[in-house]
């Protein structure tokens, strides 16, 4: 803890920006903490609010030989970030176990997010070579989780999955919960099933406008919803782990009081996604436009090296606001404000007088 | 030998310069690996900022801080000079804060039981019972009291100002700072009826107030100074830690002190300042109405609007003519002369009309209205009673799970335990020396 240190804690957020800058000038970049994997598009569910379209699986998909070379041994060069397997559900890839046991031997940490319906058939791979995290979604309690999934029974795989991964000692499974309009009320009456479950955190992830989810913009969570789920995860915070991930933003210097680590946007900087075709992307939008190049055609760490200029670079434009959600903000859904601000006058301006001393 | 080191540093020089030009101009960018290269990237950068170069200007700004908008905020008394927040504030509150601690388990099975209103289970009762006993005593009594309670069916217990502010007492010198726990105690203030306790409600109120801003600033002091967490390792149990480990926790211990009580008095506004709160304004032909809140005592002179949150009191002085509050949605609002008013009392004092039109909107929030929702939410403190009773009643209703969640904010965390009816409106709490 000498002074560097505490100056740097002090200021990180600048500091990462800055950096993330000064560097790119300089023609240097730092390798990538995490990279998320959509390693299929394949999914045996259609949730409205899917990222990635999930549902058929799609030919140009990376097989088994790609993923270990392209992908993982390529995590070995940059310094092994943590690989992220996402999907559609990855659990469905038939050789899941055969990657994951591939990213073990290199001592690249791996992580996954699942819907958890798989989960219990493939526990030995779990066992045998443990993930650092797993994140189970559930998006209500049972009747809305399976309604809203459209299968009968995957709110109760979910939490199967949640206990069977504990009961094996893994790490860290978080319950993941996608905000939606739907179900931003439900997170009351969700607090008995998240305390029971096991799962060791709680993250309320929100939805963006990005895949199934394009079509289905009505389902996004209204500014009001937003601002009640921010200020119930914060009070939830004393009683047990909850976060707000990504995709609120940053609350500022309030940040502490709703997450770990202070925010900051990793797209292009700190994390980046393998789309299920092989593309490099700043984060999970499946705008071919952001494609920085297929690892196909050119390795994953000289993409990573020389791509995504403008999230680096500083500047005006979105990419390079490292304090909000580029994916929100890329569609014009910005939900810092909403979500933290304190309310105008708690909400009633037409009676509002400008008060002459006295009180407030 | 300088006159062959000179040009060889200088050719080095610019051998150096243009690598850089070019590699800036024409090369592929590198990607910093290994341990060092990065960590004095950092060091030069983290000295590039402390001279102020870098700093990106068109990057967003946070939000604006509490109380820059719309409703100013409370003026804090600095927590360095309470007295409260000490060394060992800090040791406990970061041992009683460890994620899976027993505190937290504790916690985690009072809130089930809270939020599902069952019957505790056996198993349940055991682990409060286990983990309550590393608590402060008066703190643990209380929580006994209301488990006991619930395992037999009976009413939740009720403790007097005096009780309150006692185990408040307490668990500051204990250095025990938690929001549930403070929210917890602020709920109990719903059963103070007598005019005893009431004579001692803003004191009480002053001190949960101080209590929440003692804990926000512990949770940002500890982000701030982020100690490395040091893991305990089993051949030291005998021993206890070395000295190279007890001299760094201790340093930690005094940064985050350190941190905490410098950001104690600026710091942004509390859950309390922040949510369930209303706006109403002293009617015209009013007569004044103090209000108490955790920074002092306000007169608000009719014509004056003002933000009422669950912290605040309100103070009629003795006399015929009352007080009326107006409020934009449910009209005016007699207060009856000689009381101190709390959140508790509100709902009792709105008018036979604007009960009507409240139970309206609480009807269509039931069947799932949100615009309704957010009518009831912008006026909790008029209508938590009135939502309470709502889901109490059809708890399967559309609109039942998002009135939930406007409890919650209200509430501070999830319960289903109704407080009583105040007993404003029968005048059984008079302020001193206005007993009949
Ligand atoms: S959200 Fe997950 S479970 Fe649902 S369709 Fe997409 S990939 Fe499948
Ligand atoms: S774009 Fe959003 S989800 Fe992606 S890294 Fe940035 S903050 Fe996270």
């Amino acid at each position: 803890m000498g002074i560097l240190h505490r100056l740097f804690n002090r200021r990180a957020q600048e500091v990462w920006r800055a950096q993330t800058r000064l560097l790119h000038r300089l023609g240097y970049v730092f390798p990538p903490q995490a990279v998320q994997w959509i390693s299929t598009s394949a999914c045996d569910l259609r949730c409205p609010h899917c990222y990635s379209c999930a549902g058929p699986k799609s030919d140009r998909e990376l097989t088994t030989d790609e993923a270990k070379r392209l992908i993982v041994d390529e995590l070995v060069e940059l310094d092994r970030p943590t690989l992220v397997i996402a999907g559609g559900e990855p659990l469905l890839r038939a050789d899941f176990a055969e990657i994951v046991q591939h990213a073990h031997g290199r001592d690249v940490p791996w992580a996954l997010h699942t819907h958890g319906g798989h989960v219990e058939r493939l526990l030995d791979v779990f066992r045998n070579f443990p993930p650092v995290m797993v994140a189970v979604s559930l998006d209500g309690p049972r009747e809305y989780h399976d309604t809203f999934r459209g299968r009968r029974g995957c709110f109760d795989q979910a939490l199967t999955a949640i206990r069977a991964l504990k009961g094996i000692g893994c790490k860290e499974v978080v319950a993941g919960t996608t905000v939606t309009r739907q179900n931003a009320d439900l997170l009351a009456d969700m607090v008995p099933t998240v305390l029971s479950c096991g799962a060791d955190s709680w993250g309320l992830h929100l939805m963006t406008a990005e895949g199934r989810a394009a079509e289905n913009t009505a389902m996004l969570a209204t500014s009001s919803q937003l601002r009640r789920a921010a200020a119930f995860a914060r009070r939830m915070r004393s009683v047990m782990h909850v976060e707000l991930d990504d995709e609120w933003g940053s609350a500022g210097a309030d940040d502490c009081y709703y997450r770990d680590e202070p925010f900051l946007c990793g797209a292009g900087r700190s994390t980046c996604v393998v789309s299920a075709d092989g593309h490099l992307m700043p984060c999970t939008t499946t705008d071919p436009s952001q494609s920085q190049g297929s690892i196909r055609d050119c390795r994953l760490g000289e993409l990573w090296a020389d791509g995504f200029a403008a999230f680096r670079g500083g500047g005006k434009q979105p990419q390079a606001d490292a304090l909000d959600c580029w994916l929100q903000t890329r569609h014009g859904r910005s939900c810092r404000r909403c979500a933290f601000d304190e309310p105008d006058s708690a909400g009633e301006p037409a009676l509002v007088r400008v008060s002459e001393g006295g009180a407030r | 030998m300088k006159w062959i080191l000179v040009p060889l540093l200088w050719t080095a020089a610019v051998v150096v310069a243009l690598a850089v030009i070019w590699r800036m101009w024409h090369g592929r960018n590198v990607v910093l690996r290994g341990r060092w290269s990065p960590r004095f990237v950092r060091m030069v950068v983290l000295v590039l900022i402390v001279v102020g170069v870098g700093i990106d200007k068109a990057s967003s700004e946070p939000p604006p801080e509490a109380g820059r908008r719309g409703v100013p905020r409370v003026r804090h008394v600095a927590l360095a000079s309470s007295g409260v927040l000490t060394s060992q504030a800090v040791t406990r509150w970061r041992h009683g804060n460890a994620r899976l601690g027993p505190w937290q388990t504790v916690k985690q099975a009072i809130v089930t039981l809270d939020a599902t209103a069952a019957s505790p289970d056996s198993q349940t009762i055991e682990t409060i019972r286990v983990g309550t006993s590393l608590l402060p005593e008066q703190f643990r009594e209380l929580l006994l009291a209301d488990v006991n309670a619930i395992e037999k069916g009976q009413p939740i217990p009720t403790v007097d100002a005096a009780k309150l502010i006692a185990t408040l007492d307490e668990m500051e010198r204990f250095g025990f700072c938690d929001h549930w726990s403070v929210a917890y105690l602020w709920r109990k203030s719903a059963r103070l009826t007598s005019p005893g306790d009431r004579t001692r409600l803003a004191e009480l109120f002053v001190r949960i107030e101080r209590h929440a801003r003692m804990t926000d600033a512990l949770i940002y002091a500890q982000v701030a100074v982020r100690p490395t967490p040091i893991s305990p390792r089993a051949w030291m149990s005998k021993a206890g830690p070395s000295r190279e480990i007890r001299l760094h926790e201790e340093q930690i211990q005094q940064r985050i002190l350190a941190a905490a009580q410098g950001d104690f008095s600026t710091h942004q506004a509390t859950t309390w300042q922040r949510d369930a709160t209303m706006v109403a304004a002293v009617g015209d032909g009013s007569v004044p109405v103090t209000i108490v809140r955790p920074d002092g005592r306000h007169e608000l002179r009719p014509g004056q609007t003002f933000t009422f949150t669950r912290l605040d009191l309100l103070e009629t002085s003795p006399g015929e003519k009352p007080v009326v509050l107006r409020h934009l949605w449910l009209g005016q609002i007699e207060l009856l002369a000689g009381r101190t008013l709390s959140v508790w009392d509100l709902p009792a004092l709105i008018s036979p009309e604007a009960k009507k039109k409240l139970q309206s909107v609480v009807e269509k929030a039931v069947a799932g209205d949100e615009l309704a929702a957010e009518q009831l939410q912008r006026a909790l403190p008029l209508t938590h009673e009135a939502i309470r009773i709502a889901v109490e009643e059809t708890p399967r209703a559309k609109g039942a799970p998002r009135l939930r969640m406007l409890l919650t904010l209200f509430d501070d965390t999830v319960v289903r335990d109704r407080p009583p009816q105040s007993p404003v409106t029968r005048g059984d709490f008079l302020l001193p020396g206005m007993e009949r």
